[in-house]
């Protein structure tokens, strides 16, 4: 692009003047609203940003919305099949609320979880026979089993740990990062969600939304249907050469316009127009995985060529990474099993477990591994109580948002580590509690962000993704 | 504090002197001089580093020293005013000694030389302390008069702006050219460019005054009340859907007609803000005055199985605290949620009493998500609009004579009554089915062979339980669909995990091969749905909602009923006598038509299922009928036992006298049922009826409880509604409730309501807020950067009867206004955001303003003002996407015909999943209240524009009355840049697309599919007769036109 050096000048005037009128907080980020240029306004992050060396540049979180059982896939609790359809001991519930879904049964019959686990790897963590690939890579992985949550139900609990806050509103950990740390690419986005086909509980557009950010900084829902971003493509019979003379027409009135009128505005739209017209390139050629090899493709699965699958979206968010996205997080939907659990689960870990497993390997063999960080886990756990008719092979499980699995891995995190207990019930955590605030700063700490210094003035307020006031802890025990 | 050091003290003396003397300046011209103020000066910096240990929240407070007060800052000798060397305040600050120097290290932010030195300055000259700015009532300053004020200014607004300006040695850019003028005027007043005519006119008119007679055309449009609604319905969070979990539709578009009307009517915005808080408070409210009430039920709210009603309940009255405070007050309330304000002097207690004022509300806390959470009015068509109103007093006298009738039950009582075999009085054709289902009662109806007696029925020896064929088969005589119904029954939950099977079924199918007739059905999980259907495929439905279900295995007695009125809200269930909130999937009318005569299959599928007392009536029952059926066995219990009234509990003499009332009282008995057959009438109107959510207040008096961390489970002291001490008191003689709240806001002696709207006024127009945080005038907001502008407006405001317009046209009429936008590098580099206004306003207009603009200048849109939400086009998939299965948002149906070309403040907005061509250029998701968006310049913006179909059907639209219009390349494109630009056409502009038409032409002159195929995008069918060629090229043209940047910019 043709950039006169005098418009270069008033933009980076522009830009100085910004700065020095409001060096901190909104003030700063407002500059990427009014010159709104992405390469420009974030590409360096914010100042001071990193606050120490990063072990992770990049995050990857498999997201597994509806909140799957803790019991019957990585939280191992063998002494319960003794405890077959006995209450729950009241000394283990000590009266702790429950859902209303559940709170007027006459009794809270114990299911324990039907399906055999097995020991893996060098560290001899017990994975249930659902999860048999993630089960052979659990030397890898840093299995939190005690994450735990106030919310008790799906929207306000799945807001929380997206956002650090139950109720809408509040930026996302996905645009607090790329507001952070900018992009490491230009021609895509910095935050991208892929959503699975829908199934069960519901997703909010809030739960990859920029809150108080700049809104350049939410995160953009890549589609499995049609343009992959939203109005990507040319109109029918609009080819790319008809777009290109109108655009350079367009901008030539453009710098008309910017000459007469002066206003830097219109110096950054001419830009964005360009960037635009790349990312008609760039995307499509980010989401077509017909170049992939065969045995990488093998690698994900059956299910890897079929758009909006969790294998697909597992092969996507490699790509991603590899272009530089920073943050990817794929939402898998259809884990809330209040009934039938035990058929349901089935599915749902057959979706998941191959690609999840592929995604490592994936990225281990391009020596990725080491500074892409990769998360698994969903909003809150289940019951061991069953929620309704309960035998030895059919049972359905409430939430439970006191104690729950969710394993990490990659980007200086520690391989084949077990950290917290839960009680034999998995019902209240024995030792290491990890609130989701705690977690959120581990991802952030690794990210080379010291969550208590990651502030944003809004309303007054020093925000934090952590809360403004609450506490939080890195969990450096699962640290590299 | 004893040690001296000589140098702050020399330094005290030297700036006492100058502060003194800089104070009689001051007084002299009403300018701000160098002399210390504390708003100016010393607040900023105590809110920024000291008030978070040393400021309003009592909580975290340390050393219980207190800043934002002079009593607390003197008291603890902190400040010594006129000795800052005696001042602890001082040392500390100064101290090298990190265990002692204040700000603490730890906290990260230190004071830099120039605030100390300010702190020094300000404690020898005396320490004076101010309430913070916006605390204090505006009083109208006199207007100043800077050099050249008289020739320059066109109103008072321009003496302020013009005294500022020379302040800071800028000059003003000179008057806009005519055209670009009047292109921006009729953007910020009305959302739309000129109507071509308009122009005209105001162009021709050379007058003096021209420009103001436009201005009032323009406000005088209907086109501006709907641009200021759209403001307004972004601060009142107005959607579509409920906004959380399910996020259903939500019917409440009457009031956001409400809101445009009003400002249509230009109506005082002081009655406008009492309506809308408190209309239904108002001596015997309008209709219109009620609806104004859905102001606060815009709130997000949820109907999630599991949720807890009580949690929900302090979420609701928290955001409307918030929503209130930010909209009217400029405070951000919500920091005291779970403590007290950080830097504003709202303490926690002070939140929750303002949260009392919104605590008494009817509304339950789960929305059951439905369209019409109660409460609402409801908005007849016209035919019923008179019955409706007859039957609603009607129906209101029948429910007071019911409650005040004497019954003259105890001496029925001592005269030893016998209860006949049906506790509900009913005749042989009303009561059309009665199986006891009881061992040894024989029903005369053939049990299957698998069923068995149940041994676990609350009443010994009733109930059957089914087994594995379990089905009967019972005579049910012929009906109608829009018949009254109730069908009563014992039933217990199934041990079995079984699927959604048929209880009752008496369905057969109609000619057209689809159902015709009802049923419910049920499950283990607990639910019960009763469907009904026409034979048309229509059917309505009720189904209990997850936190209403049955409990597993264990008898329960149902009553479903269905008032015969043909919809959705006409069919209720009621779980052991309690009526449940039902979840509702479809909102269908359906048709009257007969229902043959069809046996009722009971039973089908459902072993392990139990069954007692079946009666089905072709009525429909009170509730306190069905309150009998529920209490049958109990009653017959307490009849028997012959116990003297005496020695009766109060609920059995409830129950006994309940019983006397329905049955045997002539009167009410009577009454009752008129009562009962009125539902009837009452829900086919009610089917057919637009409703909308309003605000209703609880008998009791309004009260909330402080509570422990904002957590609702942790209640701590009661409070009654009152306001913040900071602010004036609650005006004497008003009742404490949303109408007191309502009246003190609109006090002409509130400091804030009048400044706050005029900020935002202002910000609509001119881009950013005299307070540039138009949400927050709190310690923590922006200075204004005019403050005796914005009081002068505020005055002005309230003066002038609280007139919106008046305000509007005083801003747009303005000298400043009316100035050319163009920037120099000088102007850029002294004032970026031009807040000083050395230029006039240019900035990317808004979502809703960039799609109404094309489709305008189209001349595709349709101006119909108000009705139902539309859904023009939105790419595929994006509910489904999100959306929960059952919610009845899930499927996006897009509307055709003229619903695709309304203004977009009409547009369908789902909250979960907002309209995406708008969310791309910051329109908020209305989950929460906003008065300010953002205003981004994204490559995702370039797309919708070019791409998105109803940018480029209006393209295609704007090129085809183009080439009707004229004949040759440069008449056309000239007149195409004054229909999208609204001035005349340069010669540059000419050549340029002169120039793309003849290339694009030839591009499409080779490639005939390519044209047709962008012809056809949107759903208006292109003009048959245009050559294909031309048209696909001049489309482009319009396109590339419709992305100019000053088509993007006021």
């Amino acid at each position: 692009m043709n950039v006169h050096p005098i418009d270069e000048w008033i933009t980076q005037e522009t830009r100085r003047q910004f700065f020095g009128r409001a060096g901190k907080g909104l003030g700063a980020a407002a500059l990427a609203s009014l010159t709104g240029s992405r390469q420009e306004a974030s590409a360096s992050g914010r100042p001071g940003l990193p606050h120490f060396p990063p072990r992770a540049k990049r995050v990857i979180w498999l997201f597994m919305a509806g909140a799957p059982s803790q019991l019957d896939t990585f939280d191992y609790k063998p002494t319960m099949t003794d405890w077959f359809d006995q209450d729950l001991p009241p000394s283990v519930r000590k009266g702790q609320r429950l859902t209303t879904m559940t709170a007027s049964q006459p009794r809270f019959p114990i299911a324990p979880s039907m399906f055999q686990f097995e020991r893996h790897g060098a560290c001899g963590k017990a994975v249930s026979e659902l999860l048999p690939r993630t089960g052979s890579m659990a030397d890898d992985l840093a299995f939190i089993h005690t994450v735990w949550t106030e919310a008790i139900n799906h929207d306000p609990a799945i807001t929380y740990i997206q956002t650090g806050n139950q109720i809408p509103g509040k930026p996302t950990l996905g645009a607090w990062i790329s507001y952070g740390l900018g992009t490491l690419n230009r021609n895509l986005p910095e935050f991208i969600v892929l959503n699975c086909a829908p199934r069960g509980q519901a997703l909010y557009s809030r739960l990859w939304g920029s809150g108080f950010l700049p809104s350049i900084h939410a995160g953009v829902a890549f589609r499995a249907q049609g343009d992959p971003v939203l109005y990507l493509s040319n109109p029918n019979g609009v080819s790319d050469k008809a777009r290109r003379l109108m655009l350079d027409r367009l901008q030539a009135m453009n710098r008309r316009i910017f000459e007469s009128l002066g206003d830097p505005e219109t110096q950054t739209r001419i830009a964005q127009y360009e960037m635009a017209f790349r990312m008609q390139t760039a995307v499509p050629e980010l989401v077509d995985i017909s170049a992939e090899p065969q045995h990488v493709l093998d690698l994900y699965g059956e299910d890897v060529a079929k758009p909006g699958t969790f294998g697909h979206n597992c092969l996507l968010a490699r790509r991603m990474a590899e272009r530089g996205v920073r943050f990817v997080q794929i939402f898998h939907r259809g884990w809330d099993h209040h009934s039938g659990l035990p058929s349901n689960l089935r599915r749902q870990t057959k979706e998941v477990d191959q690609p999840a497993w592929a995604l490592i390997q994936d990225l281990k063999r391009r020596g990725m591994l080491d500074d892409t960080l990769v998360i698994w886990g969903g909003e809150f756990g289940r019951t061991i109580y069953s929620q309704g008719t309960l035998t030895k092979t059919n049972y359905g499980r409430d939430h439970h948002p006191r104690c729950y699995t969710m394993w990490m891995a990659g980007g200086g995190i520690k391989g084949g580590v077990t950290h917290g207990e839960t009680d034999e019930f998995s019902y209240n955590i024995v030792r290491d509690p990890v609130h989701i605030r705690d977690l959120n700063a581990t991802i952030l700490h690794q990210l080379g962000i010291d969550h208590a210094r990651f502030t944003v003035q809004h309303r007054g307020l020093d925000e934090r993704l952590t809360g403004v006031q609450e506490e939080a802890q890195v969990v450096r025990q699962i640290l590299a | 504090m004893n040690r001296r050091s000589w140098n702050t003290c020399l330094l005290g003396c030297l700036s006492l002197c100058l502060a003194v003397a800089a104070a009689v300046l001051d007084a002299q011209d009403g300018a701000r001089q160098s002399a210390i103020r504390f708003n100016n000066d010393i607040r900023p910096i105590l809110s920024e580093h000291c008030f978070a240990c040393h400021g309003p929240d009592s909580a975290s407070r340390e050393a219980d020293l207190r800043l934002d007060q002079r009593t607390g800052a003197l008291a603890s000798g902190a400040v010594v005013p006129g000795a800052a060397d005696e001042s602890e305040l001082i040392e500390r600050i100064m101290s090298d000694d990190p265990d002692l120097v204040m700000p603490p290290p730890a906290f990260g932010k230190p004071l830099d030389v120039r605030a100390k030195r300010l702190l020094t300055e300000w404690i020898d000259a005396g320490a004076p302390w101010e309430a913070h700015w916006a605390f204090i009532k505006p009083r109208r300053p006199d207007l100043p008069q800077p050099e050249g004020v008289r020739a320059w200014a066109r109103n008072p607004v321009d003496h302020f702006i013009l005294a500022e300006l020379r302040r800071r040695r800028l000059e003003p850019n000179d008057v806009a050219d005519r055209h670009a003028l009047a292109r921006r005027a009729a953007l910020d007043l009305t959302g739309l460019p000129p109507d071509p005519e308009l122009l005209g006119s105001f162009i021709a008119d050379e007058s003096a005054g021209a420009f103001d007679q436009y201005v009032d055309h323009l406000l005088g449009s209907s086109h501006a009340g709907e641009h200021r609604a759209r403001f307004w319905l972004d601060a009142a969070r107005y959607g579509d859907t409920h906004g959380m979990h399910v996020d259903n539709y939500r019917e409440i578009w009457p009031y956001r007609d409400w809101v445009i009307d009003a400002f249509n009517a230009n109506m005082p915005f002081d009655q406008f803000v009492v309506e809308q808080l408190a209309g239904d408070l108002l001596p015997n409210p309008t209709r219109a005055q009620q609806i104004a009430t859905g102001f606060s039920r815009c709130n997000i709210t949820t109907s999630e199985g599991g949720a807890i009603p009580a949690e929900l309940d302090v979420r609701y009255m928290v955001d409307r605290v918030e929503t209130m405070s930010t909209v009217f007050l400029g405070l951000t309330a919500g920091c005291a949620v779970c403590h007290d304000h950080k830097f504003d002097p709202i303490s926690q207690r002070e939140f929750y009493q303002l949260g009392a004022f919104f605590n008494n509300t009817t509304q339950p806390a789960m929305d059951g998500n439905k369209k019409d959470t109660p409460p609402v009015v409801a908005l007849p068509p016209e035919p019923f609009a008179v019955e409706w109103e007859a039957l609603q007093a009607r129906r209101r006298q029948w429910r007071s004579q019911l409650a005040t009738t004497e019954v003259a039950v105890r001496e029925w009582w001592d005269a030893r009554p016998a209860i006949p075999q049906h506790p509900v009085k009913a005749t042989d054709e009303e009561l059309v089915l009665w199986l006891p289902l009881s061992e040894g009662d024989s029903d005369g109806v053939a049990l299957p062979s698998s069923a068995t007696w149940a041994t676990d029925h609350p009443t010994a020896g009733r109930g059957m339980r089914f087994g594995g064929d379990g089905e009967m088969k019972v005579e049910f005589p012929p009906g109608r669909t829009d018949q009254a119904l109730t069908i009563s029954f014992w039933f217990r939950t199934p041990d079995r995990v079984l699927p959604a099977k048929d209880l009752f079924q008496r369905m057969t199918k109609s000619k057209a091969g689809k159902n015709l007739g009802w049923k419910i059905n049920s499950n283990s999980r607990g639910d019960v749905r009763f469907e009904i259907a026409d034979g048309t495929g229509k059917r309505i439905q009720g189904l209990l909602p997850d936190n209403e279900a049955l409990r597993p295995k264990s008898w329960q007695h149902v009553c479903v009923r269905y008032s015969g009125g043909q919809c959705t809200s006409s069919i209720s269930i009621l779980a052991n006598g309690r009526p449940a909130f039902l979840r509702n999937p479809n909102e269908e009318l359906i048709d009257a038509v007969d229902l043959p005569d069809t046996p009722l299959t009971i039973g089908k599928g459902l072993p392990t299922a139990g069954l007692s007392d079946v009666r089905v009536y072709r009525r429909f029952l009170s509730d306190e009928e069905v309150q009998l059926l529920v209490r049958e066995f109990e009653l017959n219990d307490v009849v028997q036992s012959g116990a003297a009234w005496a020695d009766l509990s109060p609920d059995q003499r409830d129950l006994i006298a309940l019983y006397y009332r329905l049955n045997l009282d002539k009167e009410t008995s009577q009454v009752a049922r008129e009562l009962a057959e009125s539902e009837l009438r009452r829900d086919y109107i009610y089917g057919r009826s637009t409703t909308t959510l309003v605000m209703q207040e609880r008998p009791s008096p309004p009260r909330a409880w402080v509570l422990e961390r904002g957590e609702y489970d942790q209640r701590r002291d009661q409070v009654r509604p009152d306001v913040p001490a900071v602010l004036p008191a609650l005006p004497a003689g008003q009742p404490r409730n949303r109408l007191g709240l309502a009246l003190w806001l609109v006090d002409p002696d509130h400091p804030l309501t009048a400044r706050v709207m005029v900020n935002r006024l202002w910000q609509s127009v001119i881009g950013s807020g005299l307070v540039q945080t138009s949400e927050d005038f709190g310690v923590m907001g922006s200075r204004p950067s005019h403050p005796e502008l914005l009081d002068w407006l505020a005055v002005e405001f309230v003066e002038s009867g609280w007139d919106v317009n008046h305000i509007l046209k005083l801003i747009v009429t303005s000298a400043a206004y009316r100035q050319s936008s163009r920037v120099t590098k000088e102007k850029l580099a002294a004032d970026a955001a031009n807040r000083f206004l050395a230029r006039g306003p240019r900035m990317r207009l808004d979502a809703e303003v960039l799609r109404d603009q094309a489709l305008a200048v189209s001349g595709l849109l349709v101006r119909q003002v108000g009705g139902p939400s539309v859904k023009p086009y939105q790419p595929s998939g994006l509910w489904n996407v999100v959306a929960i299965t059952g919610s009845n948002t899930r499927v996006f149906k897009r509307d055709s015909g003229d619903a695709l070309y309304r203004r977009s403040l009409y547009t369908f907005w789902k909250r979960t999943s907002p309209p995406p061509s708008l969310a791309a250029f910051n329109a908020p998701t209305r989950e929460q209240c906003t008065v300010r968006r953002e205003r981004t310049n994204t490559p995702i913006q370039a797309l919708v524009l070019m791409n998105d179909p109803q940018f480029v059907e209006a393209a295609r639209r704007l090129a085809e009355r183009t080439l009707a219009a004229r004949s040759d390349a440069v008449e056309r494109a000239g007149w195409m840049i004054r229909q999208v630009l609204c001035r005349p056409p340069s010669p540059a502009d000419i050549n340029d697309i002169t120039a793309a038409a003849a290339e694009l032409e030839q591009v499409f002159g080779h490639d005939k599919a390519a044209a047709e195929a962008l012809l056809q995008v949107g759903e208006s069918s292109p003009h048959g007769e245009l050559d294909p060629a031309q048209l696909a090229a001049w489309t482009m043209i319009a396109n590339m036109l419709m992305n100019r940047d000053d088509f993007l910019n006021k």
